[in-house]
């Protein structure tokens, strides 16, 4: 079908493509694929935090999206609606392998090999362990909180943005950005206590220097507490 | 006051405004002179720069890629052979339905039956959104093309005879494939047909009449909605809607009540099939709870 070699257009924007592969073009499709799927892909393996379930996440969006293309209305851009397809089916697989007691996170010896493909060994030691500590921390989130902070913290997209991906208030994507930073802080502090760069012995692992109430930073003071999964 | 340290919460909520003004002053004067908690703040602003430093998972693997390529292209595979047998007429198509093996493309593999199967899941959406929703079987494989063809949704209502074939063929599962503003159309329409049925039904028709339609198996106004669906849930009143559907491949129930505090709004929930089609110790599961306001 001519869509694996797609040919390079002019400047077509997102919509212009959308609109050809509804009229029937073949390859208009392959190339919207081509344009999003580097940073999907990204957004994807980091919220499931494992190959094989990213993979299968993203083509499940590819494919919807290739489907449902009528169905985009033009109100939100290509990209954000191709986020929302892709973020959602990476919540629907988390929610499908909960159903099936199975967890697609990985081990973190897994998970970080995964994540960190181009990791060299040049890379200072340290900085290596807070990576390690912080996928790890990552995966312990709750599904919600944690598609929230890949996309503001880790990709970068401004909240208003993630808000749109997500369809929630931009507040919602606020607090839940807050509360998964406050629930990794103790798990970080516990396994490095050196975020703060002040005067943690480096040698002294456990005992975070902060009395808070309570130590799983999950709390209801925000709005109505983190007992999501 | 200050008497007990706000929690690592409050003060992430504080940095990002959420905080209601009297806690916001609270939590920012407490921190004035509590190097702990001031600390805790210090560290939340370097967590969220070190997870901005993460390096990124670079572009997409070629295995990976091309294996999406493979996905799409059977997709547009199987699109050409529909269309033929669409072309081929109507009477190809009602003779198709009840067939389990539908007209695959020539290189059969998973991910082209994965692809077929999302094919009739979105054919069955389109009919649904006509209003021909019928609360009943789950597995469908007819394979009725040309509504979708059409344009799918309401404009494809003037499709000659479409909806008496599609409420045959249809036995009324549709696909929300995942954003909840799909979410919210779909419980419109739903609304509308537990509601009203006939003129939706008769806008799909010229020629149907109410009457007709009214008695025709789609209307799902008196839905049926399994125990264990109405048990996870847990609300006891009659729902005001409900209507099996496909949300994002997992087989559920859409299902519409009153809200339970506020009179303008409804509450929507989608609640997975599996305590209905596994086995029996698998119980329902919310998928997602919404609630909109009342037209």
């Amino acid at each position: 079908m001519g869509t694996r070699a797609p040919r390079e257009p002019a400047i077509e924007s997102d919509k212009e493509l959308l609109d050809r592969h509804i009229a029937g073009d073949p390859d208009a499709f392959a190339e919207i694929v081509r344009r999003h799927r580097d940073r999907l892909w990204a957004v994807a393996l980091r919220t499931l935090g494992d190959r094989e379930e990213a993979a299968d996440a993203l083509q499940d969006a590819f494919v919807s999206a290739y489907r449902a293309a009528r169905t985009f209305r033009g109100q939100a851009a290509v990209t954000t609606w191709l986020h929302r397809i892709t973020v959602n089916a990476c919540l629907d697989r988390l929610r499908k392998a909960k159903t099936r007691r199975t967890s697609p996170i990985p081990e973190p010896e897994r998970l970080e090999d995964l994540l960190d493909p181009h990791e060299s060994a040049e890379a200072p030691a340290e900085r290596q362990d807070l990576r390690r500590e912080l996928r790890t921390a990552l995966a312990q989130l709750p599904d919600e909180q944690r598609a929230a902070l890949v996309l503001v913290d880790m990709q970068g997209y401004p909240v208003a943005e993630a808000a749109a991906i997500l369809e929630t208030p931009v507040g919602t994507v606020k607090s839940r950005c807050a509360r998964a930073r406050a629930r990794l802080l103790p798990l970080l502090r516990h396994l490095h206590p050196r975020a703060s760069e002040e005067d943690s012995p480096r040698n002294q692992a456990p005992g975070p220097s902060v009395p808070p109430p309570r130590d799983t930073g999950d709390t209801g003071a925000v709005r109505g507490g983190g007992a999501h999964s | 006051m200050n008497d007990t340290h706000p929690e690592p919460a409050e003060i992430a909520a504080l940095d990002e405004d959420l905080l209601p003004p009297a806690d916001a002053a609270r939590v920012h004067d407490h921190l004035a002179w509590c190097d702990a908690c001031a600390r805790v703040q210090v560290e939340l602003a370097a967590l969220t720069q070190a997870l901005g430093d993460l390096p990124d998972p670079g572009p997409i693997p070629a295995d990976i890629a091309a294996r999406i390529d493979l996905a799409l292209a059977e997709g547009a595979a199987a699109d050409a052979v529909s269309r033929e047998t669409a072309d081929a007429g109507r009477e190809t198509e009602t003779a198709a339905y009840g067939a389990v093996s539908v007209a695959p493309p020539a290189t059969r593999t998973p991910a082209s039956d994965l692809v077929l199967l999302r094919q009739r899941r979105e054919r069955r959406h389109r009919r649904l959104q006509m209003g021909l929703a019928a609360v009943g079987a789950v597995v469908v494989l007819g394979v009725g093309v040309s509504i979708i063809q059409s344009g799918g949704g309401m404009s494809a209502g003037d499709e000659s005879g479409g909806e008496l074939e599609a409420s045959v063929n249809d036995q009324g599962q549709g696909e929300l494939s995942g954003p909840s503003d799909e979410l919210e159309t779909r419980v419109r329409e739903l609304l509308a047909e537990a509601q009203d049925t006939g003129p939706l039904v008769a806008e799909g028709s010229e020629g149907a009449t109410p009457e007709e339609s009214q008695s025709s198996p789609s209307v799902s106004a008196q839905p049926e909605v399994p125990a264990c669906v109405e048990e996870t849930i847990g609300r006891r009143e009659a729902p005001l809607a409900a209507d099996e559907e496909d949300y994002a491949g997992v087989d559920a129930y859409l299902v519409v009540f009153p809200h339970e505090a506020d009179p303008e709004q409804i509450d929507a929930y989608v609640v997975s099939a599996s305590c209905v089609t596994g086995s029996p110790s698998t119980a329902g599961e919310i998928l997602v709870q919404e609630s909109y306001p009342r037209d």
